[in-house]
């Protein structure tokens, strides 16, 4: 154990409230449940380090979003002072004029076709492209994006969700066949690892990642 | 690619993150690849993982521990037979190279 923990290098420590008690669901839809859900630990005096939000806080799901009109930021705030807050992020960016698309496509960080065009699934809020994790512009994207939030919510982490990538198409949306971009799998996939098809609930074998990569 | 061996031992434990009944690695197919779902028990059925980790560790007759790390991000198969009392590991994998570390350790682990 000693052995491997050396050969890997150790893991980040993580920070001491991370250990403490924590509160979270989907189905906060505003400030005041947030609010309330606090007060009633304070009410009941209980021990409270962390709460937490689901996809609810987005604007239509949108990442690095915050609907204003249900999450006021100076009642946010009044939480924030006391407590640590943790938004969800997936990892499906939502294809659409917003921030968080237009600077992926600046950066050229999505993940490409086969035939070099950007990727396209589907995840919470709709049709949806991915960060490509081996492109070395993504981590200042993910840097620059978090922070835009981060302004808006100063938060201490981030919930890092559907980042297998999961995808609510198995492969391609259109139906995973050679003719529309997706693995044809009597040829190029002589060996299914696992009892189901290999590309459910995540993105198309056939997709492109950064330098070539399959 | 296909590679397999005979291991010393059928003390297996490692080999992706899953929800299973024992620790252990029993005879079976054990599928590392990821995917979003929910607890699904895998005692071998080849289920997809919750975390991808390419490592099994294993405590051999002598009581010493070895590591066998296969650096390899493909989808693959291990696959965990036992034949006349013999304990044997075969990795299935559809793209990348083997490129094995073993670490041999000590009676702790």
């Amino acid at each position: 154990m000693e052995k491997w923990n050396l050969f890997l290098g150790a893991s980040a420590i993580p920070p001491f409230w991370s250990f403490g008690k924590h509160q979270c669901r989907w189905g906060y839809e505003n400030v005041s449940m947030l609010l309330d859900v606090v007060k009633n630990y304070e009410a009941n005096d209980l021990p409270l380090d962390t709460i937490w939000s689901d996809i609810d806080y987005m604007i239509d799901y949108e990442d690095f979003t915050i609907d204003e009109s249900r999450f006021q930021l100076d009642q946010m705030r009044q939480i924030l002072s006391k407590y640590k807050y943790i938004p969800i992020i997936d990892a499906g960016i939502k294809v659409n004029d917003g921030v968080a698309y237009n600077e992926g496509r600046l950066r050229n960080v999505f993940v490409k076709t086969a035939k070099g065009d950007e990727y396209h699934g589907k995840v919470w809020p709709g049709t949806t492209t991915f960060v490509d994790f081996l492109h070395p512009n993504a981590t200042q994207y993910w840097t620059n994006m978090l922070d835009i939030l981060y302004q808006k919510v100063p938060f201490s982490g981030v919930w890092l969700d559907m980042n297998e990538y999961a995808n609510f198409c198995d492969g391609t949306c259109e139906g995973s066949t050679p003719e529309s971009g997706g693995f044809d799998y009597s040829k190029d996939l002589p060996y299914n690892p696992g009892e189901d098809v290999i590309e459910s609930h995540t993105i198309s074998l056939n997709t492109t990642h950064y330098n070539g990569v399959k | 690619m296909q590679i397999g061996t005979e291991v010393d031992t059928p003390y297996i434990y490692g080999l992706g993150e899953r929800f299973q009944s024992h620790f252990r690695k029993v005879d079976g197919t054990w599928t590392i690849f990821n995917r979003d779902r929910g607890q699904v028990i895998d005692n071998g059925q080849g289920k997809q993982t919750y975390g991808y980790y390419p490592v099994y560790f294993a405590r051999e007759r002598s009581q010493h521990f070895h590591f066998n790390y296969l650096r390899n991000s493909n989808a693959m198969d291990v696959v965990i037979s036992t034949e006349n009392n013999k304990t044997y590991v075969e990795y299935r994998v559809i793209g990348g190279v083997f490129d094995f570390r073993f670490l041999l350790s000590e009676t702790s682990p």
